[in-house]
């Protein structure tokens, strides 16, 4: 087997804040599968994300889910409604008290409680890269495409710039 | 003078800040306005047009005319207001517009010309002869105009982008912000509140008046620790909101660091916030007009109101003797916090019968300044009736004006109030609201009922529930006005615009010579067109075209606000879309290993490819070049085609998507079989070309050209949608899965030998696709297909995987002679090749222009068959493409060069056609291209004249078969 990179090796990262009110992770070890066809099989709505005991599925387009999982596992669903997209997406996670703030710097939407609660999720832009944002406990989560991946980090990096912000290898 | 008490500065600490050089000092709190004001300053600057002395007038943004250049370098800002620059230790600030000195200033001659200089002067002075225009009379126009200098170096400071949510947006936190704030955020709706001051309150700062039997601005600070303490409540002290668009948004800009010599570490210089609000509740306020009379724009001379907050706020008082001229009740409260400031108050009201509203002042009833006098600054004021007063400071209390500018920018036009001589908003904003003295409510118990109401009424739209605000006690102060807003006597000093220097004269003028219209008298005038839009212009002009015109001003009508509110700077506006932030890159999944490896890259949209890889030696990029393309055709070369757009189409109605997308047959391609495929547009042309690879019944494997992949993506998408619903079908983008890599080259099958872990597969046809394993067990897809000619497969790994994957690849390849090669060498393959790429799938070519004409399926219906087929489309004499082949090995070839008949004058229309493509081929050595030519294949072996006026190029070359190298593609099939 072959070993797998990161997409964000060749990141530039800022040194560690004294007070840190945003940390930046690369969940590293997901893959991606894209699920045709699971209505009716307790899968979330559009503008859902949903926590399950495989991995985490996101409604993606009408009969579409992007189902992220740890790599090398296959989610519980019929091959041929499977499409593997391996390490297609750049998973990152955005968390600490000043994480909403800085991703109102580059997410058009509406993060507070009411409009973006627990278990939602939106597909939009982020400095021009097109991501899917959606809530893990506290955390926010926004994946990208992986070409995008060190874009995108850089923006997220920038935006915690003044909140803080650290960055976890 | 500074006032031994009062104020809401904090004396306990000194700013030390220069003017012109010259060392003054300060307290927070201070403005560079109030902290001059103060020492007795008040010239601050010399006027646009006339460089007449100019000094404060007004209290905030809507300051026309001391305007000063901040800061040095880089962060160099010329035309800030010194009414909203706040103070901070070490400010340096210049004036402009003058030279030598700004007390002595030789540019103020033009003040001579004046008669020549006024309306429409542009037009009139500079008709002939013609030839001077660009030489002569434009520099001179641009070095005399113009205020400030803008910085010459980058601006080295970071902007930032917000964006915001509420339920109810406030702006302007006076006593109708506030109030409509608390009642908002009482209720639990999100509420942002914004104000262009440090401090928020507005007037509450600047006037004295009462609120609960205590200075106001305590009720102020009492109100802003409520809101402050809701969780869901903003306040965006040094805020403008300077824009308003459809749906509830709103544009502002946040001076987060603009009180401060640079911005602290991390911290932006500025922040343009994009607010998203369910309601809106405009609480601007209203500004004091001026009056027009001779000489109204010396220093000294301030609105009325103004010069209040000045005293009040700053404890500022810049001279002795005061003269407040008044059209309307309001003058009286600057009168008496004059007096009580300890000057001499001279009150000029011009209502005849009007009652005197403060005692220990002397009263001229009826009066009115007929001009002003004095050289750098205000000596002396001059009634109509010849009295004269010696005086240094002039409040003008000419009425107010409702901050109505934003509820223009949806096209709202402001409405003439005539008890209020004022223009209120109009009607039919949706989602804002105006309030308080933004809706006419001049008066303070006012201002804070009807902000208490308006707040409770957009929390209520936006969905919440609450219970009206308590309002606290407050008095009604006298407010009538009578309207005044010129007085006649000599025009030609007698300002209405101060920043544009527009006199009552130029107004009169432009409605002599018919510009009679509002819109027309603003742009031959320049009334109102400064970075102030008129904010204390545009209504005493109106009046003074009104009486002109010998219409009311309502028949006048008014001309509307725009966005921005205040000037933006661009950097707010930009946000972190600069440098390398202007827009997102897309790297692949071998971009490490490729920049390790001495590629040099290439933008394609947003990719960055390899175009080739340096290696030591070499002296410059044809020898790269060369090299990597001989070493395909000798050895085996491997390139990264990751960019290449991917997509999987999934389901059992697949192949009937696609017979309908392509116009070849697809649902005939056997599983495990790959085939070439061209698509159309509905209008006939080709869209784009790449590959189909059938990997099941019911999954379909595209590949798109780099540039198109969006394109193609959306147009399956589009096709399933809406052409064909019923079918089960996912499009779905694979792009980013596969690191993708073509194998290249005689030796091709070797290299690949040592990375698969059966070899089996190798045996398979051109044109056929297997899942393998490679390297001890990655899941891979192998494609045998060729672009370069030569034998060739394609290798798509996991994209996480890929640059193990190459290096596994190269140490295999090593023996074989396995190098990497770029996107330049690719293209010097498929010119060889004859292959159409960018150039010749350029969206006016068909696919018989392309010689792919036989691909057209006659079986079935497919987007662009019945528009292929049209007369233009079909026509013989279309350019087709074509081979050019250079006669040795010095001529020269360029992409873009007309194709004659040889002896043909070299014109539009006798053009044949042009260059498509064209390269360097290290295997034919000369330079060869591809051609789109009108009946090109009949031309083979012929001459043809290629015809470059651009570039110096005239030569003959010979017309040949695009294919170059193996027509019969023996070596694919090795």
């Amino acid at each position: 087997m072959l070993d797998a990179a990161s997409p964000l090796a060749g990141l530039e990262t800022p040194p560690a804040a004294t007070e840190v009110g945003v940390t930046l992770r690369e969940l590293s070890g997901l893959a991606a599968t894209m699920l045709r066809g699971g209505e009716g099989e307790g899968l979330p709505g559009p503008g859902g994300a949903l926590e399950l005991a495989w991995g985490t599925a996101l409604w993606a387009a009408p009969g579409q889910w992007l189902l992220l999982h740890a790599s090398g596992t296959v989610p519980p669903f019929p091959a041929a409604r499977l499409t593997p997209l391996h390490g297609a997406r750049c998973v990152l996670e955005v968390a600490g008290p000043r994480a909403a703030e800085a991703l109102a710097t580059l997410l058009p939407i509406d993060l507070g409680p009411r409009a973006f609660g627990p278990q939602a999720a939106a597909a939009t832009v982020a400095a021009h890269v097109p991501v899917t944002v959606w809530r893990s406990g506290e955390a926010f989560r926004v994946s990208c495409y992986r070409s995008f991946a060190l874009s995108l980090a850089e923006a997220l990096l920038a935006a915690g710039r003044g909140r803080g912000v650290r960055f976890l290898r | 003078m500074r006032l031994p008490t009062g104020g809401l500065i904090d004396r306990d600490r000194t700013i030390r800040f220069t003017f012109d050089g010259k060392a003054y000092a300060g307290h927070p709190g201070d403005t560079l306005a109030s902290a001059l004001l103060a020492h007795g300053v008040t010239l601050m600057g010399r006027s646009f047009k006339y460089h007449r002395p100019r000094g404060v007038w007004g209290l905030g943004s809507e300051e026309p005319n001391a305007l000063v250049e901040l800061r040095s370098g880089a962060r160099r800002e010329p035309n800030t207001r010194a009414t909203v620059a706040e103070l901070y230790d070490g400010l340096e600030a210049r004036s402009q517009n003058r030279w030598p000195a700004l007390g002595f200033d030789m540019m103020a001659v033009t003040q001579a010309f004046a008669p020549m200089l006024n309306a429409g002067f542009y037009y009139k002075t500079f008709m002939w002869p013609a030839a001077f225009w660009e030489k002569l009379y434009e520099p001179l126009i641009r070095r005399a105009a113009g205020l400030g200098r803008a910085p010459d170096a980058p601006d080295p400071d970071r902007y930032e982008e917000m964006h915001g949510f509420c339920d109810v947006l406030v702006i302007g936190s006076g006593p109708a912000g506030l109030a409509a704030a608390l009642a908002a955020a009482r209720t639990g709706a999100r509420v942002i509140v914004t104000d262009e001051d440090a401090r928020m309150g507005g007037r509450l700062l600047a006037d004295r008046a009462e609120i609960n039997g205590a200075p106001a601005h305590l009720w102020a600070g009492q109100a802003l620790a409520e809101l402050a303490a809701f969780p869901g409540v903003t306040l965006l002290p040094r805020t403008t909101v300077f824009g308003v668009f459809d749906h509830g948004t709103y544009a502002a800009v946040e001076r987060v660091s603009d009180h401060l010599a640079a911005p602290p570490e991390g911290m932006p210089r500025q922040r343009a916030w994009h607010i998203r609000a369910r309601r809106a509740v405009l609480a601007a306020g209203a500004l004091e007009r001026p009056i027009a009379f001779a000489g109204n724009d010396l220093p000294g001379i301030m609105a009325a109101s103004a010069l209040r907050g000045y005293v009040n706020r700053y404890a500022a008082l810049p001279g002795r003797r005061a003269v407040v001229f008044t059209a309307g009740d309001d003058g009286w409260r600057t009168a008496a916090d004059l007096r009580d400031a300890g000057a001499e108050v001279t009150v000029v009201d011009a209502r005849p019968g009007a009652p005197a509203l403060a005692r220990g002042v002397r009263h001229v009833a009826g009066g009115r300044v007929a001009r002003a006098h004095g050289r750098l600054a205000l000596d002396e004021v001059e009634l109509t009736t010849g009295q004269r007063i010696e005086a240094d400071l002039l409040a003008v209390a000419g009425g107010w004006n409702p901050t109505v500018n934003l509820t223009s920018h949806h096209g709202s036009k402001p409405v003439w109030n005539e008890e209020l001589s004022a223009f209120l908003p109009g009607a039919g904003i949706p989602g804002l609201t105006p309030a308080g003295a933004a809706a006419g409510r001049l008066t303070l118990a006012a201002c804070l009922a009807d902000g208490a109401r308006a707040g409770l009424e957009a929390a209520r739209q936006a969905g919440f529930q609450g219970q009206p605000l308590p309002l606290p006690s407050a008095e009604d102060e006298p407010a009538a006005i009578a309207p005044l807003f010129f007085v006649p006597g000599r025009a030609s000093t007698s300002f209405v615009d101060f920043q544009n220097d527009v006199t009552a004269d130029d107004i009169a003028l432009a409605a002599r010579e018919g510009f009679r219209s509002v819109e027309h008298a603003k742009r031959y005038t320049t009334l109102g067109m400064a970075t102030d839009q008129g904010k204390t212009a545009n209504v005493v002009g109106l009046a003074i075209l009104a009486e002109q015109t010998g219409r009311t001003i309502p028949e006048t009508g008014t001309t509307m606000f725009r966005p921005p509110y205040t000037p933006v700077s661009i950097g707010a506006i930009a946000g972190h879309h600069v440098g390398r932030g202007f827009r997102p890159t897309r790297r692949t999944p071998l971009h490490g290993w490729a920049a390790r490896n001495g590629a040099s890259f290439v933008e394609v949209g947003p990719w960055l490819r390899a175009e080739w890889y340096a290696r030591p030696g070499e002296k410059g990029w044809r020898d790269s070049v060369d090299r990597e393309a001989l070493n395909v055709r000798a050895n085996a070369g491997v390139c990264d085609v990751s960019t290449l757009g991917k997509i999987e189409v999934v389901g059992p109605g697949a192949a009937a998507l696609l017979d309908l997308v392509y116009a070849n047959d697809i649902s005939t391609l056997k599983p495990g079989r790959i085939r070439y495929g061209v698509m159309l547009r509905e209008d006939g042309f080709v869209m784009d070309d790449g590959t189909c690879a059938r990997l099941a019944a019911d999954r379909f494997f595209l590949t798109t050209t780099t540039a198109n992949a969006g394109k193609v993506m959306q147009h399956l998408e589009f096709c399933h949608q809406v052409l064909l619903p019923h079918l089960d079908v996912a499009v779905l983008s694979v792009t980013d899965a596969w690191a993708q890599v073509s194998v290249a080259g005689p030796k091709s099958r070797e290299v690949l030998r040592g990375v698969l872990d059966d070899a089996a597969p190798l045996a398979l046809p051109h044109m056929s696709v297997a899942e393998v394993t490679v390297c001890g067990g990655t899941p891979a897809r192998l494609y045998r297909l060729s672009f370069s000619g030569e034998l060739a497969w394609e290798v798509g790994v996991p994209a996480e995987c890929g640059e193990a994957f190459m290096e596994r690849l190269m140490a295999a390849g090593a023996p074989h002679g396995l190098a990497p090669y770029g996107t330049e060498a690719l293209g010097v393959l498929r010119i060889e090749k004859g292959h159409p790429a960018g150039g010749e799938l350029k969206g006016q070519t068909t696919a018989a222009d392309l010689g792919l004409g036989r691909m057209l399926s006659k079986r079935k219906d497919f987007i662009g068959r019945v528009l292929s087929q049209r007369p233009a489309l079909v026509d013989p004499a279309r350019p087709v493409l074509v081979g050019l082949r250079t006669r040795d090995a010095r001529q020269v070839l360029r992409a873009g060069a007309h194709l004659l008949e040889p002896g043909a004058a070299p014109s539009t229309g006798n053009s044949l056609g042009h260059v498509t493509a064209a390269c360097w081929s290290p295997h034919l050595g000369r330079m060869i291209g591809l051609a789109l030519l009108s009946g090109g294949r009949d031309r083979h072996g012929t001459r043809i004249r290629v015809f470059d006026p651009v570039r110096d190029g005239d030569a003959e070359m010979e017309v040949c078969d695009p294919v170059f190298l193996d027509p019969e593609g023996s070596r694919t099939r090795a």
